[in-house]
């Protein structure tokens, strides 16, 4: 059938429109949205009724699933994953999901090593390891 | 030979998979004559009688273009088959490797006078069996996993019906379908409880046209997954043979060539060239190594020369690991020669208990080698024993009173240490008529010692009676 | 998958807007007229970051009002087959269980649910492991791969799997009570 068909995230088929847009990972969307909140909270004194239901199930979904909380610790997550030659959604993904093993990364986002790929292992160990660390200090 | 069953497994996997496989050229146009099907499998054939290469020579020996074999080994080198190293040389090199050629009268001749003094960039290429292992195993894995997840339905999206009216519904429409006073899907038109598509399929047959496609499509997966099965079955069973052998590693086109040479080197004996004979006709030897000196290659060694050159490197430390390529049929290697056991293990004056968990897998290894100087070990004990026993006997004359106490200890120990092997195991007790005896597998005394202690007994018998 | 893109729509204006606010009625109603909705192509918009470009007006002739074409930047929420993701588990039924990441919904079916977890009816329905380990019912975290989506004009709805490698539940509410 048509392009619908042919999407696969496990290989990195979202759409040229969405591979070459700028991916957000959880963390960095709640910051997104707080700021939002607040403007949205100055601008009326009720802005409850402002806030679309996607946005508040969005704000909810991103707090409950950020890995790090806070603005430093979100820069040094996307500056450690951008190191790795990422497509956007593939950082994001390993951003959101925070794999534990090289196996558990390589589940997640299969496209890391797909062909003509060069990402070793020891990258992707580095690369977790290196995001564990952001998490634990924290 | 450790080579031989990675080889088995290179031309079993290049026709089972790329058999099929044709190279076409960008500009080449479609018709018969651009069918080069089968030559993915006559390269890599050739390739496992080769290591290093360099790239042209195979493209004359196979009678193919230079091109065409290049976009081939491109497409083997995507595919994790085949390593490939690319570098400039002089003409002189060049010269020097033309002259090795020609020495091993195996490739090409007849570039010296044409070659001047630029530089060319020269490619080689070599099987990367470490890789192939996995190249094989993931592809293998990935088919099966494929069609089973079709099997499965896995990843597939759920379809009920409505056993009431017939109407149908897919996963899609769940969140319509969801009924507040049960745990069911409910019809939208009747409220009829709605049952999932494969159980239905499991429990009753409806005549439906896309039913019958669907399990038409079953049973052609079912087939395609038994049919793979049976297909690829030498290749599974070539896969879990060379599980636990130690794959084949030529290393870097750099470090290969060292290794050559040095081999060459330690081995370039001139009055040893009368085995150059030798360096014909084997697969292994087809492929000349480039080196500096201008002496002929020499790869093949007799026992004796292997002895003779490794002595002094023996003493000192431990044999040399001799690399896989130097290894022919029929010669006679100590393990660690083969690099199959860790050089510790193999000091000769080692202690027998270190080597014994070697021994089961030894036997079996080399069987027809063992019986053979099984046969010689038994004759040599023999005639150590009838030799103690003539001293017994000399012993009991001279000294009468004292009993078998010291007699037995002196002759148990002199069999002892041959069949037992506690003692250092020198070579000159175990004299041999054959030069090619004179070294040996010091696990095969291992696997000896079991057998020849029966003769102990037999022995021992023998003085008491 | 959150993405920040830049999207452009034309705007129509009341005539009576016109005046030194104009850019901000413009904005405003932007935001209300996008946020929150829901395309098959781009996701659901869930909130207008900046406006990069309000180009000329246009009349439209007859009813006086004025299209304005904005390009505008904003964060969307789409999802995609193949992606893993978080989520959480809104209802639990025979049939399968119902999950939520951000405003998306999904459903696991119980042919995508793994073969040894059970249906257990009750107050809180859920799916358990034999041994009790494991447990999905209401509220619990779930990383689920999508495996299809269905797209219209307002909505999308997704099937998902947990039957598959590092898929399944994350925390137990259950337990941690």
């Amino acid at each position: 059938m048509s392009g619908e068909e042919e999407e696969n995230a496990a290989e990195l088929k979202i759409g040229d429109e969405f591979l070459k847009a700028k991916c957000l990972m959880n963390c960095e969307v709640a910051l997104i949205l707080d700021r939002r909140y607040e403007q949205l909270q100055q601008m009326s004194d009720d802005p409850t009724n402002q806030i679309s239901q996607v946005f508040e199930k969005s704000m909810q979904y991103v707090k409950r699933f950020s890995r790090y909380k806070n603005p430093d610790a979100v820069r040094q997550v996307r500056e450690i994953l951008s190191r790795n030659r990422l497509a956007e959604f593939e950082l994001c993904v390993l951003g959101n999901l925070c794999p534990e093993t090289v196996e558990e990364a390589i589940a997640m986002v299969p496209s890391i090593k797909s062909k003509g790929r060069a990402l070793e292992e020891d990258a992707i160990e580095k690369m977790l390891h290196d995001l564990s660390l952001i998490k634990k200090f924290e | 030979m450790s080579l031989e069953p990675f080889n088995r497994l290179v031309r079993l996997a290049a026709r089972a998979f790329y058999d099929d496989i044709t190279m076409k050229g960008d500009n080449q146009p479609k018709n018969g004559r651009g069918d080069n099907r089968g030559m993915a499998v006559v390269v890599l054939d050739a390739l496992t009688r080769r290591q290093w290469v360099r790239e042209e020579d195979l493209a004359k020996a196979l009678k193919l273009h230079s091109k065409q074999l290049r976009r081939t080994l491109r497409f083997f080198e995507e595919e994790k088959l085949v390593t490939r190293d690319h570098r400039r040389e002089t003409a002189k090199g060049a010269k020097i490797f033309s002259a090795a050629v020609a020495a091993t009268a195996d490739g090409p001749r007849g570039k010296e006078g044409e070659e001047k003094m630029k530089l060319h960039t020269h490619s080689y290429c070599c099987l990367d069996y470490a890789q192939i292992y996995d190249v094989v195993r993931y592809r293998m894995h990935r088919m099966k996993k494929k069609l089973k997840d079709e099997l499965d339905s896995r990843n597939m999206v759920q379809e009920y019906i409505c056993p009431n009216c017939g109407k149908r519904y897919s996963a899609f429409d769940a969140l319509q379908l969801v009924s507040l006073t049960d745990e069911y899907f409910h019809c939208e038109r009747c409220n009829g409880e709605l049952v999932a598509e494969s159980d239905k399929l499991a429990a009753e047959e409806m005549g439906d046209g896309d039913d019958n496609a669907k399990r038409r499509r079953h049973e052609k997966l079912k087939d395609m997954l038994q049919k793979m099965e049976e297909q690829l079955k030498p290749l599974a069973q070539q896969l879990l043979r060379v599980k636990d052998l130690p794959v084949p590693d030529f290393g870097t086109l750099q470090a290969w060539e060292a290794r050559a040479n040095a081999a060459n080197r330690a081995n370039g004996d001139p009055s040893a060239n009368d085995s150059s004979k030798s360096s014909q006709g084997h697969g292994y030897g087809g492929t000349p190594m480039p080196f500096l000196g201008d002496t002929k290659v020499e790869v093949a060694f007799s026992g004796v020369e292997v002895k003779e050159d490794t002595e002094p490197e023996t003493k000192a430390t431990a044999l040399k690991v001799l690399p896989p390529w130097m290894i022919r049929e029929g010669m006679v290697l100590t393990k660690e020669q083969r690099g199959e056991v860790k050089p510790d293990v193999m000091k000769m004056d080692q202690p027998s208990s270190s080597t014994d968990d070697k021994k089961q897998k030894i036997v079996k290894d080399d069987q027809k080698s063992i019986e053979d100087e099984y046969i010689k070990a038994y004759y040599s004990a023999l005639m150590e024993r009838q030799r103690a026993q003539e001293e017994v006997t000399k012993k009991m004359q001279s000294e009468a009173g004292n009993l078998s106490n010291g007699v037995s200890e002196a002759a148990g120990r002199k069999v002892g240490a041959k069949a037992k092997r506690e003692e250092d195991e020198d070579d000159a007790e175990w004299e041999e008529p054959q030069p090619t005896g004179e070294v040996y597998k010091v696990a095969d005394l291992n696997a000896q010692a079991q057998e020849s202690s029966e003769d102990e007994e037999d022995g021992i018998d023998w003085e008491e009676g | 998958m959150f993405f920040h893109i830049s999207m452009e729509k034309n705007m129509q204006l009341h005539p009576r807007h016109f005046g030194p606010h104009l850019r901000d009625k413009l904005v405003a109603k932007l935001m209300k007229d996008v946020e929150g909705t829901c395309s098959g192509r781009h996701g659901f918009v869930v909130a207008i970051t900046g406006v990069d470009d309000i180009g000329k007006g246009l009349i439209r002739e007859g009813t006086g009002f004025v299209t304005f074409p904005v390009r505008y930047q904003c964060v969307v929420f789409r999802p995609f087959k193949g992606e893993i993701l978080e989520a959480v588990v809104t209802m639990v039924n025979k049939m399968g269980f119902f999950a939520e990441a951000g405003p998306v919904q999904i459903f696991v079916s119980n042919h995508l649910i793994p073969d040894d977890m059970e249906f257990q009816t009750g107050d809180v329905p859920n799916y358990t492991t034999s041994d009790r380990s494991v447990r999905i019912q209401k509220d619990s975290e779930v990383r689920l791969k999508i495996i299809g989506t269905r797209v219209d004009a307002t909505e999308i709805f997704c099937i998902g799997t947990i039957k598959d490698d590092f898929l399944g539940v994350i925390n137990d509410p259950g337990a941690a009570a």
